[in-house]
C-alpha cells in the first residue's frame, strides 16, 4: 500500500514530464499537410497532396482532369511543380538544390521560399494576409498564418489556390514511404526542360550548345541527376523527330565499353559509329564523360559529330 | 539388309539436313543486337535492353534463376520486338511484380542467336522498366531503377556475379502520356551457372 502511493505521485510527474517533452519535439518539428486545389482560370483544375517541412518540399499530385485521376509523387531531391496552363494537365519535375532557387512559378510554396530567402518583399498587408512581390515582377496574396498564396501571378498567369485540408504533422509522421516506390526504392525521373534549364541545372556543359542541328531544331531537352547511379548527370538535346544528341557524366571512368564500332576522328577525339538495325549512333568517350548522337543515317550522325565543340 | 551407294549417299544428306534444321541457322558467334526494343518491326526504338543473361542464358535457365531469385509472378504485357543479328523477333517471355494494369517493374526476355565463347556465350536479352499506372494504361518512368534492383539481387549470390558494361543506348523515348523517359546506357551481364 505504502509502495502505491509513493509510486502514484511519481507515475504522474512522469506523464506530465513525458507530455511536455512530447508536445516540445512536436512543435520543433512539425511538417503542414496540405490538400490543395489549384485552378489556373478556365478549366483545369489540379489537387495536390503535399507535406511541406521547410527544407524539404516534397509532394503527391492528383492530376483530376479528364475525368480521370492520375498520381505522381516527388523524390527525395527533386521537387513537383503543379503547371500553370489547365490545358496541359501533365505534370512537370523541376530538380532543386536549396531553398534559394527561383524562377519556378506556380508552386504553393514558391513565395513562402522567396520571403524567407530574402528574395520577396512585402508592399502591403491587411487582415490576414498580406501582399508580396519578388525582383521579376511576380506577385502574390499570402496568408499571415502560414505564407501560403491565395493567390499568385507569375509570368502572367494567375492561379488560384483552395485549401480542401490543412493539418499540422508530428515529424515521426513524415510519409518517407510515400517518396519511394512500391519497391522501397528512391524514384529518379528525367525531367523535361528548356535550354536555359540545362543550363541552369547542369554541372556538366551539353555537347552542342545550338537550336539546330542538321537542319533539325530543338525539340525538347531531357535532365536527370542521379548522385547514386553509374550516371550522375545526363543530358538529352532531341532535335526534330530523329536526332539525339547525348552527354553523360559518369561516375568513374568505364574499364568496359561498347567496341566494334568504325572508328572516326572528331574535334572531340576519336570516336566509334555503329549500325544499330536502321539507325547509326556515334559515341565518343572524354574520360568520364560520354556524348553520343543518335541518327536516321551514318551521314547525319557524323555530320553533326563533327559540328559537337565543348 | 545392304544399301545400295545412292541410298547410303541419300540417308546422309537426309541426316545432314535434319542436322542442320536442328541448330538454329541463325545461331552466331558473335555479339550482335539492338540497342532497344520496339512496338513493331518499323516502329521506333522504346525500352533500352539494358540486361544480359551471359555464360549458359538460355532463355529457360535464364528464367528458371530469376524466378528463383527475383520471384516476379505476372505474366501480363504487349508485345515489344528485340533485333538480333539484324532481325526483329517478338519477345519470348516476360515477367512483372504487379497486374497488367498496376504500376509495377516488367521485364521482357528474347534469347539471342549467339552461340559461342567468342561473344558471351549462350545469352539472353533482357529489358526492364519501372512503369506507372497512367490513364493510357501505363508509362515507363525509368529503365535504370529496376535493372539496379535485379542486379544488386542476383549479385548477391556468387553464380550470378553483375559485371557492367557502357554501351550508351542513352536515347529518350516518349511514353503515352507525352513523358520522356531514357536510360543510362549501362547494361549488365548477370552469369548463368
Amino acid at each position: 500500500m505504502k509502495t502505491s502511493i509513493v509510486l502514484l505521485p511519481l507515475a504522474l510527474a512522469g506523464l506530465l514530464i513525458g507530455g511536455a517533452v512530447a508536445s516540445f519535439a512536436r512543435e520543433s518539428s512539425e511538417v503542414l499537410h496540405l490538400v490543395v486545389v489549384s485552378n489556373a482560370g478556365s478549366g483545369g483544375r489540379l489537387a495536390s497532396e503535399m507535406w511541406i517541412d521547410e527544407g524539404r518540399m516534397l509532394g503527391l499530385a492528383l492530376d483530376t482532369s479528364n475525368g480521370m485521376t492520375s498520381r505522381s509523387a516527388s523524390g527525395p531531391d527533386w521537387l513537383l511543380d503543379v503547371p500553370a496552363d489547365p490545358a496541359r494537365p501533365a505534370l512537370k519535375y523541376v530538380y532543386e538544390n536549396g531553398p534559394a532557387s527561383t524562377g519556378v512559378p506556380h508552386r504553393v510554396w514558391y513565395f513562402r521560399m522567396a520571403l524567407r530567402a530574402g528574395q520577396a518583399t512585402v508592399v502591403n498587408e491587411y487582415g490576414g494576409s498580406r501582399l508580396v512581390t519578388d525582383a521579376s515582377g511576380n506577385m502574390a496574396e499570402l496568408r499571415r498564418q502560414d505564407d501560403l498564396p491565395l493567390w499568385q501571378v507569375v509570368n502572367g498567369t494567375r492561379v488560384s489556390f483552395e485549401y480542401v485540408l490543412q493539418e499540422k504533422l508530428a515529424a515521426h509522421a513524415y510519409p518517407l514511404a510515400f517518396f519511394q516506390d512500391d519497391g522501397g526504392r528512391p524514384t529518379v525521373l528525367t525531367v523535361e526542360t528548356d535550354w536555359p534549364g540545362v543550363l541552369r541545372r547542369a554541372s556538366i556543359v551539353p555537347a552542342f550548345p545550338g537550336s539546330n542541328v542538321a537542319g533539325r531544331e530543338l525539340r525538347a531537352a531531357l535532365y536527370r541527376r542521379d548522385s547514386a547511379g553509374r550516371t550522375l548527370e545526363q543530358i538529352n538535346l532531341l532535335y526534330g523527330e530523329d536526332v539525339q544528341v547525348v552527354t553523360s557524366q559518369l561516375a568513374a571512368s568505364s574499364a568496359s565499353v561498347r567496341s566494334g564500332g568504325q572508328a572516326v576522328v572528331t574535334p572531340l577525339g576519336d570516336g566509334q559509329v555503329f549500325q544499330d538495325g536502321d539507325r547509326s549512333y556515334f559515341m565518343v568517350l572524354r574520360g568520364q564523360r560520354a556524348i553520343s548522337v543518335f541518327g536516321p543515317t551514318r551521314d547525319v550522325v557524323l555530320r553533326v559529330a563533327e559540328a559537337l565543340r565543348e | 539388309m545392304k544399301l545400295a551407294p545412292r541410298s547410303v549417299l541419300v540417308l546422309l544428306a537426309a541426316l545432314l539436313v535434319g542436322f542442320a534444321s536442328a541448330v538454329p541457322d541463325t545461331a552466331r558467334a558473335d555479339v550482335n543486337f539492338g540497342l532497344y526494343i520496339r512496338a513493331s518491326a518499323g516502329g521506333v526504338n522504346k525500352d533500352p535492353v539494358n540486361l544480359a543473361f551471359t555464360g549458359n542464358g538460355i532463355l529457360g535457365y535464364s528464367m528458371g534463376h530469376f524466378g528463383h531469385h527475383m520471384g516476379w509472378a505476372y505474366t501480363g504485357g504487349s508485345t515489344m520486338y528485340f533485333q538480333d543479328h539484324g532481325s526483329w523477333e517478338p519477345h519470348q517471355d516476360q515477367r512483372a511484380t504487379g497486374c497488367d494494369i498496376c504500376t509495377r517493374d516488367h521485364i521482357r526476355w528474347n534469347q539471342s542467336n549467339d552461340a559461342g565463347p567468342a561473344g558471351w556465350d549462350t545469352w539472353t536479352m533482357g529489358a526492364v522498366h519501372y512503369e506507372v499506372s497512367v490513364p493510357c494504361v501505363h508509362s515507363s518512368r525509368s529503365f535504370n531503377d529496376p535493372r539496379n534492383v535485379i542486379a544488386d539481387t542476383m549479385d548477391n549470390y556468387s553464380e550470378h556475379l553483375a559485371v557492367w558494361q557502357y554501351w550508351g543506348n542513352t536515347a529518350a523515348s516518349q511514353q503515352c502520356d507525352s513523358v520522356w523517359t531514357s536510360g543510362d546506357g549501362w547494361i549488365v551481364r548477370i552469369n548463368i551457372p
